[in-house]
């Protein structure tokens, strides 16, 4: 692992070195719009190529003395040609272009550049853009699901807990982050669940390698949201409403005093739904008394979810002392009913959980900080988050809500004491404490140096009032601490050409147990604390590069280890279950790699398209599991959790865009992997017969279609009617390791239409959904279903520049 | 083609000895009606890992055969290339008709937990579930203890106890006096399939135990006794510390406790204590108490400080703490533990062990009247482990384990309970972290 590293190290720094050459440079710029932003620069003769920067300025260096032929390309102007003699070692080219007749507003085509520049880094990385979703009827956790590689795994409707799958790693392998900050820090009632897509700029989805400035113990990916910044002095609001009583509103807006800098941003949003949609088929039954089933159709009527968040900040931006100064207090409740567990076929009545978090926070950035090309930027975040889970209900229930009668004509008790397990009123709150800090130097224009080191702590602290005072005094505390240093480098070689990213980073972790204990001393009963420590530390390294081929060809690769330290219940067991602690715990590791090709855009008369296509590996060892011990049974089980599993994941996943005169768009995905058990002996030296073999429950193949049609000027002049048409097919899955037909997941196709018309000046926005069709069971786990066929409306407002 | 022509000539037989014999089962009510000379299928279960070897937790797959396949050294059976998978997310919960012609399943856990479902026995990997199942889920959870009764298959008894919690849990003005959970006793007819009845009650204990903490976890492994008027309940203790709620995991036990129960009723909790062992007598996934011939129930025990004993109930539904049966002793090892036993008629039994020093398993030839004990001689290997074992065969003298270490090949072994001869049968083929759990 170590040496391949090594070789390409030395390969970015055997840049060869010219004689005779010159550099050129220059601004392209039209008339109109001033500097045209990412246009490409090329040398016929040599095909160098560089990108302009944002203002239209470039610089192509080791230009060989003579004559050469430049063409100029932009999404934005007409091509040019035009011939330059290279005799003195200092050229300056300035480039008059023509802006192409192209409707496309302005906002956009900065955002499509924004978000080209994070995917060409070498990592494998889509950026989802909001802007357009933001005024449609859709959540977050769709727009992701609708993303190649991505298979977002809903337990039920609005507001139900979400698994994100990355390439075949999933659970804990991956982590999300908002604005750079790990969600643990606000917690269950400011997620992807309740934050509109209209309060989001964009969402990064990191594959496997994850680059320095997104520090966590992340194994198999990152999903980074990173809140709108928003332009300046505006203002957005949006209200939609729809099947199952769903309701949603949000208000997003800016200001910044020219004169002072002082800035004010604040956004809000409120969801609420009573998700009482309609489930139906073989898990849907009622048990009749004697046992039997009664298969039925019924509305889920234990499943409302509501929350409610804001975050204003205050300060200054791009003042002389600080590009940008801000205090924010962000707060947010969420309030989810709980329908039913793992599986449908059990109701569940009255279980549900509550959220809070306060976090303050406190946000500096810096360019040129002290010295010219040094940032520095601040991140400092407390918060209290506290959560209830109450599940107190003794009586079984049925599909139909009521409470199922046993055969004496009694009602029944659930036979765990409560809905899911025995009755409890939990309170789990915590205090997160996060401070993250950020340099990166600029050594050269082309030779960055990034450091970055997160602090995250957490204090643990859990009562459930359905046991005694007495008991609740002596349960324990958990407090964690992380610090992730990580460092980059990165470097752009070969005028521009070779980008690369070279990074590392060092995890330490340390958990402390504080467990109340009863002593006797002195012959009297002493509550005394029994502490135990563990502290892990770890590093992780990789690397990502990226080569433009020419300019419609840019080529991707990327490989980290990466770790994931092992949790608290992982190192400390849990005594109540009568899992023993293991200190020796190795965190999980995984060797990620992705290969990417990045195509377009390609241009036939009035068809235009793009593609990607990658690949990826992901080799995963010391995987934590417990080994069971068949001799003792389960309650009596001593084995703590062990390094003993591998899996290993082979995919490939491809992404096309094409569009037709601004009209038409589609976009057409699909990933499909191979996610294995990959130990392949057992201690005999016998292979296993899952080795290689599909791992049950993974959603393998995936694919996704976005179609979407716009009519100009319909009923007024500068309107816009857009029409969508979405498509997921999700091919079906075992559930088990046996092959059995009624533990396989069905094939899901599911379509959905959209609507939406946008009023001069795209103040006004209305938009209409359906969504599922054609009334379609869909599932995201086996027995789950999710909403039916839905209809929504919603009306978005703009006002710029107030 | 001679192997082929042979099976077909095994099945008729098979298919004709259940025509003629399939009037005579009347259900007696003794113990175990089959006869040596009666064909019959026998069901070989093996259950799948899930994700570290020997966990069981992969699902479970079937295979049936005859009885002369069963006992042919020559015969390879590979129920996991060759068998039927049971709808059963985690290790099915078997049991058979004593005629071995239709397999009875609870599910454990999963979309189906608790569902009770009849296959009818086809030979080799071909099973046919019933149309009809019945869910007991609502009763007994989705991860159900349960039992056959040996009452010619008529009744399955399913127990739960749910929610154990302190008296004054909720109500901190009252003194503490003891922890308890919800019992449920409920009766499956298996014939029906329905659900008969079900009770639901606390089990209190004496207030001085109470008042220590300990209290009922688990109940497991039902017996009807020879009148047929009780079952008798195995037990899993466990002890609270009042003083913190904590639950300890090692403290001073209780003498063996079991419920007694009305038959049919269900009704009138009574629970009784032996004075010659302290351990538990709930059994693991497989029958722990028998009826023998002389009217008294054996009942097997687990962590037991003193290692297992056999403890005997008798005809009044009492300990007979005069009997006193220590494997220790008669093994002569230390720490002995039954993972699995069967009664097999004329005071033998057979057990599935293992002991202090070691995780392997061992198989005893028991003798209840002598209170003697003896290894069986077969080939024995360090990954052997009964621990999941669901299933030992009685058909007439004949006593049939499966004996596969994890992941290595292994074989049927048929002792005569008569006689004590060991006879090795056919092979059975094993995959890496796999293990068999029974024949049925």
């Amino acid at each position: 692992m170590k040496i391949p590293f090594l070789l390409l190290l030395l390969l970015l720094f055997s840049v060869s070195v010219f004689a005779q050459t010159a550099t050129l440079k220059g601004r392209i710029y039209t008339k109109e719009q001033g500097g045209v932003a990412h246009a490409n620069v090329k040398l016929m003769q040599s095909n160098a190529v560089v990108a302009a920067d944002e203002n239209g300025y470039f610089m192509l260096k080791n230009v060989p003395y003579g004559q050469h032929e430049v063409m100029v390309t932009s999404v934005e102007i007409e091509p040019i040609q035009l011939k330059v003699t290279i005799n003195k070692p200092q050229i300056n080219l300035p480039i008059t272009a023509k802006p192409k007749n192209f409707e496309l507003n302005e906002v956009r085509v900065v955002q499509k550049s924004e978000k080209k520049e994070i995917e060409t880094l070498g990592f494998a990385v889509n950026v989802v853009e909001t802007k357009e979703v933001a005024q449609r009827n859709i959540q977050t956790n769709e727009l992701l699901d609708r993303t190649v590689g991505i298979r977002v795994r809903q337990n039920g409707g609005l507001g139900s807990a979400v698994n994100y799958n990355l390439n075949g790693m999933s659970g804990n392998s991956v982590r999300v982050f908002i604005d750079g900050i790990p969600i643990s820090t606000y917690g269950e009632s400011f997620s992807l669940n309740s934050i509109p897509p209209a309060l989001i700029e964009r969402v990064e989805v990191y594959k496997g390698v994850i680059p320095a400035h997104l520090a966590d113990d992340a194994l198999g990916g990152a999903i980074n949201v990173i809140l709108k910044k928003g332009a300046m002095n505006n203002l957005s609001a949006s209200v939609s409403y729809g099947s199952f009583n769903t309701f949603q509103t949000n208000f997003n807006g800016t200001y910044r005093n020219e004169k002072t800098g002082f800035t004010v941003k604040a956004s809000a949003f409120h969801n609420y739904s009573d998700n009482d949609y309609e489930v139906w088929g073989k898990f849907v039954r009622n048990i009749l008394p004697n046992g039997r089933y009664e298969y039925v159709r019924a509305r889920r009527f234990n499943d409302a979810y509501r929350s409610t968040g804001g975050q204003i900040q205050l300060g200054f931006m791009n003042v002389k002392w600080a590009d940008q100064f801000l205090i924010g207090y962000n707060g947010s409740d969420d309030f989810k009913e709980v329908q039913h567990g793992t599986y449908m076929s059990i109701p569940y009545m009255g279980r549900f959980t509550e959220s809070q978090a306060n976090v303050l926070s406190l946000n500096y950035v810096k360019k040129n900080f002290l010295t010219r090309g040094l940032e520095f930027n601040v991140n400092a975040m407390y918060s209290q988050r506290g959560q209830v889970v109450v599940d107190t209900v003794k009586w079984n229930y049925n599909w139909y809500g009521q409470i199922s009668v046993g055969l004496n004509g009694n009602p029944i008790m659930r036979p765990t004491g409560a809905q899911q397990a025995a009755p409890t009123i939990m309170h789990i709150d915590r205090n997160v404490s996060t401070f993250r800090a950020g340099l990166n130097y600029d050594l050269s224009k082309n030779h960055r140096l990034v450091v970055n080191h997160i602090y995250y702590g957490i204090d643990r602290r859990e009562q459930d009032f359905m046991r005694s005072e007495l008991e609740r005094a002596f349960i324990g505390t958990r407090n964690l601490q992380k610090n992730i240093t990580s460092v980059a480098y990165e470097a752009k070689l070969l005028e521009n050409r070779l980008k690369s990213n070279l990074f590392a980073k060092f995890y330490e972790q340390s958990i402390d147990r504080i467990d109340p204990v009863l002593r006797v001393v002195d012959g009297q009963n002493v509550r005394q604390e029994n502490r135990a420590n563990s502290s892990k530390k770890h590093t992780g390294y990789g690397l990502a590069m990226s080569y433009t081929l020419n300019p419609k060809f840019i080529l991707l690769t990327s490989a980290e280890k990466a770790v994931r330290l092992p949790s608290e219940s992982e190192v400390f067991g849990s005594p109540g279950e009568n899992i023993i602690e293991n200190f020796g715990i190795r965190p999980e590791v995984s060797y990620n790699y992705n290969f990417g090709l990045n195509a377009g855009n390609f241009y036939a008369g009035k068809h235009r398209y793009s593609f990607t296509v990658s690949g990826f590996i992901r080799d995963t060892r010391d995987k934590i599991v417990q080994r069971i011990n068949p001799r003792v049974n389960d309650a009596l089980q001593t084995n703590p959790f062990e390094n003993l599993g591998k899996n290993k994941a082979i995919g490939f996943e491809a992404d096309l865009h094409y569009s037709f005169d601004n009209n038409l768009r589609v976009d057409v995905n699909m990933s499909k992997f191979n996610s294995v058990f990959n130990v392949r002996y057992d201690a005999n030296g016998r292979e296993y017969d899952y080795y290689n073999r599909q791992l049950p429950n993974e959603p393998y193949w995936t694919t996704n279609a976005n179609v979407q049609y716009t009519i100009k000027d319909l009923f007024k002049k500068k309107s816009a009617l857009n029409l969508y048409y979405g498509f997921r097919f999700v091919e079906r899955f075992y559930t088990t390791w046996l092959i059995l037909e009624d533990f396989r997941t069905p094939r899901q196709y599911i379509q959905d239409l959209g609507v939406s018309y946008a009023f001069p000046q795209n103040k006004f926005v209305v938009s209409a959904d359906v969504k599922n069709v054609f009334d379609q069971q869909a599932y995201d786990n086996f027995a789950v279903q999710k909403p039916g066929r839905a209809f929504y409306l919603k009306l978005n407002y703009l006002i710029n520049n107030f | 083609m001679k192997r082929q022509l042979r099976n077909v000539l095994v099945c008729t037989s098979v298919i004709a000895a259940f025509t003629i014999t399939s009037c005579e089962n009347a259900g007696s009510g003794t113990v175990e009606p089959d006869e040596t000379s009666k064909e019959r299928w026998i069901t070989v279960a093996g259950a799948l890992m899930g994700t570290t070897a020997g966990d069981g937790n992969g699902g479970t797959m079937v295979y049936s055969v005859s009885k002369a396949d069963a006992k042919n050294p020559n015969i390879s059976i590979g129920v996991y290339d060759n068998g039927f998978p049971v709808k059963s997310t985690r290790t099915a919960r078997l049991q058979a008709s004593e005629d071995g012609t239709t397999l009875f399943n609870i599910a454990y856990s999963g979309d189906n937990g608790g569902e009770f479902a009849r296959y009818k026995v086809n030979g080799s990997g071909s099973y046919t579930q019933e149309d009809v199942t019945v869910n007991i889920s609502q009763y007994a959870t989705t991860t159900p203890r349960w039992s056959k009764l040996f009452d010619g298959d008529k009744t399955g008894i399913a127990v739960n106890v749910a929610s154990i919690v302190a008296n004054n849990a909720t109500d901190k003005t009252k003194p503490f006096a003891y922890y308890r959970g919800t019992a449920t006793v409920l009766a499956l007819d298996l014939q029906k399939v329905l659900i008969n009845g079900y009770k639901q009650y606390e089990i209190p204990l004496s207030a001085e135990e109470e008042l220590k903490g300990h209290t009922i976890f688990r109940l497991d492994a039902p017996v009807l006794n020879k009148a047929q008027n009780k079952l008798i309940i195995g037990t899993w203790m466990r002890k609270y510390n009042p003083a913190t709620g904590a639950i300890e995991s090692t403290f001073d036990r209780l003498g063996s406790k079991s419920v007694v129960v009305d038959y049919p009723s269900l009704e009138n909790p009574k629970v009784i204590t032996s004075t010659v062992s302290n351990g538990d007598n709930s059994g693991y996934r497989s029958p722990n108490a028998f009826v023998s011939e002389d009217g008294n129930i054996y009942q097997a025990t687990q962590r037991d400080s003193k290692g297992s004993h056999i403890l005997r109930i008798n005809q009044n539904n009492e300990y007979d703490n005069s009997y006193v049966f220590s494997l220790d002793a008669a093994l002569g090892v230390k720490g002995s533990y039954v993972d699995s036993w069967k009664y097999a008629g004329n005071g033998i039994a057979y057990v599935l062990y293992t002991h202090e020093g070691t995780t392997q398993g061992y198989i005893a030839r028991v003798d209840l009247t002598a209170k003697t004990a003896t290894k069986v001689n077969i080939e024995y290997d360090a990954d052997l482990n009964f621990g999941q074992y669901q299933g030992i065969l009685v058909s007439g003298d004949e006593v049939y384990v499966a004996v596969t270490p994890t992941g290595k090949d292994g074989n049927i072994y048929i002792f005569n309970s008569k006689t004590g001869a060991v006879t090795k049968g056919a092979k059975l083929l094993n995959k890496a972290g796999n293990h068999y759990i029974g024949i049925f």
